[in-house]
């Protein structure tokens, strides 16, 4: 059974189209990165597979109960919020408490221990760093231990080894069949560890499908205006934006 | 401190300055045989204390803990320590019905017109608070609305006060307005009591969803919090709460903003948690001050929000002070 299944499904906000209706499922395993400049509809695609925001057409998660909805997918939004001087630990355990479950539960310690935070566990989560808050916020959603996982750009502002070390982690969690969805900017490490590209520009879905598939200079020019030079690595594809194409 | 030992601890200063209220008067008797007198069948003693500083001391306690209880729960729903609950404009709504009361002599009429008269204030201002930015408002609508609503309560006592052709009248409401806790009856107690216990028990339903509002409001819809349904079981709460508590003891101010804010890391900064901290806290705050206002000056009638906030305020400004740079 797909985890996520849009038939449709379309944004409008003031009477102007922001996501043109697109229909996409999502099964076990996959770990998608959804791509595209800014603006073009990556975070309202997922805030209305959430129904977070209101949408025409069909999400499936989107018709179920609240409860219901915090069982099957994790969310993980772009702004990083910790309002409360809570700690590490309590802040994880929300994840749980998102299932009824208490703090105690086995996906608490198990996503503390998945990101390294045993060291953390008591300190005062909004004193952190950026990185670590970052983390936290991760581990927290992954302590709410769904099938789906959901994160608005969950790269952004990290330095490169947590950019790689998070994006392992999301490939990771795919491979032990769950299904995650992220939108990214870093081309190069969406390319590196996703299973699967879904590019969008200007509110409609241009192309969906494998990273080297999907990555062609053509839509590199078109999607993103940009030249880029192709490194093939051991770890796979890398893309160095070289240039902007004037348009 | 454990939770559960704070929550200890807070218990036995409300215990304490209970019992420290009910000795506080201006009857001269020792603590021993006014406590003794609590429980006689008859005497003159007798009758002050189970008529003039039992339902004092337990109003103290009463609408210490619904602005306690509503601040917390406010807090957490905006997400903001500066959230308080004359924030909803309810207080304003209350005072302005007695305002009215007083204005129009409807006082005189009976016993309890006065706190009646807040009581659908209350009512009538949330009503119309929630018609603006009811559901689908957003917590940005609520708090603009609430603002809406203090400005227009506020105009509209200050023009029952600008055209008051009785000079007493306008003292009476400016008096009424400092809030406080002198001369209430069992009336009192039984009028507001069944009212506060309904928004007490309405907040105490919010816990779960206010922990989840740490991560703001997206993730803790993802979370599955029915947003719509947590402000306004919040603002029901909070309105039955504070709205009952002005009635009874005008307008107390200070207690809601201040109390979660001293409480706030003694829980862990867990909003669920600061709930029955906060009310407990509100309690203790407001019986103390109560019994500072008649120590302080006997026979003035000093008044609670007066004290309150001539004392908190700089105190309030200390603190903030001590916690500078703490995130």
């Amino acid at each position: 059974m797909s985890l996520m299944s849009l038939e449709n499904l379309s944004v409008r906000r003031a009477g102007e189209v922001v996501l043109a209706p697109l229909s996409l499922r999502l099964e076990p395993g996959e770990c998608v990165g959804l791509v595209g400049p800014n603006g073009a509809g990556k975070t309202t695609l997922m805030r209305a597979a959430l129904g977070l925001i209101g949408a025409s057409g069909t999400s499936a998660l989107a018709a179920l109960s609240p409860a219901a909805r915090a069982a099957r997918a994790a969310w993980l939004p772009q702004a990083r919020e910790i309002v409360w001087p809570v700690s590490v630990a309590h802040l994880v355990g929300l994840g749980a408490a998102a299932r009824g479950r208490p703090e105690t539960h086995p996906s608490v310690a198990a996503a503390l221990a998945r990101l390294d935070l045993a060291p953390l566990a008591t300190r005062q989560a909004n004193a952190l760093s950026g990185g670590e808050q970052a983390r936290v916020l991760l581990a927290r959603a992954l302590a709410q231990d769904t099938p789906l996982i959901l994160a608005d750009e969950p790269l952004a502002g990290l330095d490169p080894a947590q950019a790689i070390r998070t994006m392992g982690l999301l490939a990771a969690l795919a491979a032990e069949g769950r299904g995650v969805l992220a939108s990214l900017h870093d081309l190069s490490l969406a390319a590196r560890f996703c299973t699967r590209l879904i590019v969008l520009h200007r509110g409609r879905l241009v192309a969906d499908g494998a990273p080297a598939a999907v990555l062609t200079d053509a839509l590199l020019a078109e999607v993103f205006g940009i030249r880029c030079t192709r490194v093939a690595t051991p770890e796979g594809l890398m893309l160095l934006p070289e240039g902007v194409i004037a348009r | 401190m454990s939770y559960p030992r704070l929550l200890a601890l807070l218990g036995a200063l409300v215990a304490a300055l209970f019992v420290g209220s009910l000795l506080t008067g201006v009857a001269a008797a020792g603590p021993g045989e006014s406590l003794r007198a609590l429980f006689l069948p008859e005497g003159p003693l007798t009758l002050v204390m189970r008529e003039i500083r039992l339902p004092r001391a337990i109003l103290g306690v009463l609408v210490g803990a619904s602005l306690g209880l509503s601040g917390a729960a406010l807090q957490g729903l905006m997400r903001n320590p500066l959230a308080e609950p004359g924030l909803i404009g309810v207080s304003g709504a209350a005072g302005l019905g007695a305002v009215l009361a007083i204005q129009t002599g409807l006082v005189a009429a009976f016993a309890l017109a006065l706190p009646l008269a807040a009581l659908t204030g209350a009512a009538l201002g949330v009503a119309l608070m929630l018609g603006l930015a009811g559901r689908g408002g957003g917590t940005l609508g609520l708090i603009l609305a609430g603002v809406a609503l203090s400005a227009l309560a506020s105009a509209a006592t200050a023009l029952v006060l600008n055209l008051s052709p009785n000079p007493f009248a306008a003292n009476e409401i400016v008096f009424w307005m400092m809030g406080s806790l002198a001369d209430r009856s069992f009336a009192h107690v039984a009028l507001a009591g069944p009212v506060m216990a309904l928004g007490w028990a309405l907040i105490a339903r919010t816990g779960r969803g206010l922990e989840a509002l740490t991560l703001g409001e997206d993730a803790a819809v993802s979370m599955g919090v029915d947003l719509g349904r947590l402000r306004l079981t919040v603002v029901a709460g909070v309105a039955a709460a504070v709205g009952a508590a002005t009635a009874v003891a005008g307008t107390v101010g200070f207690v809601g903003l201040v109390v979660p804010h001293l409480l706030r890391r003694a829980v862990g900064g867990r909003p669920a948690r600061l709930l029955p901290a906060s009310a407990l806290g509100g309690a203790a705050l407001v019986l103390a001050a109560d019994i500072a206002v008649r120590l302080v000056l006997p026979g003035r009638d000093l008044k609670l929000g007066v004290l309150l906030a001539l004392v908190g305020a700089p105190v309030f400004l200390h603190l903030i002070w001590r916690m500078r740079g703490q995130p």
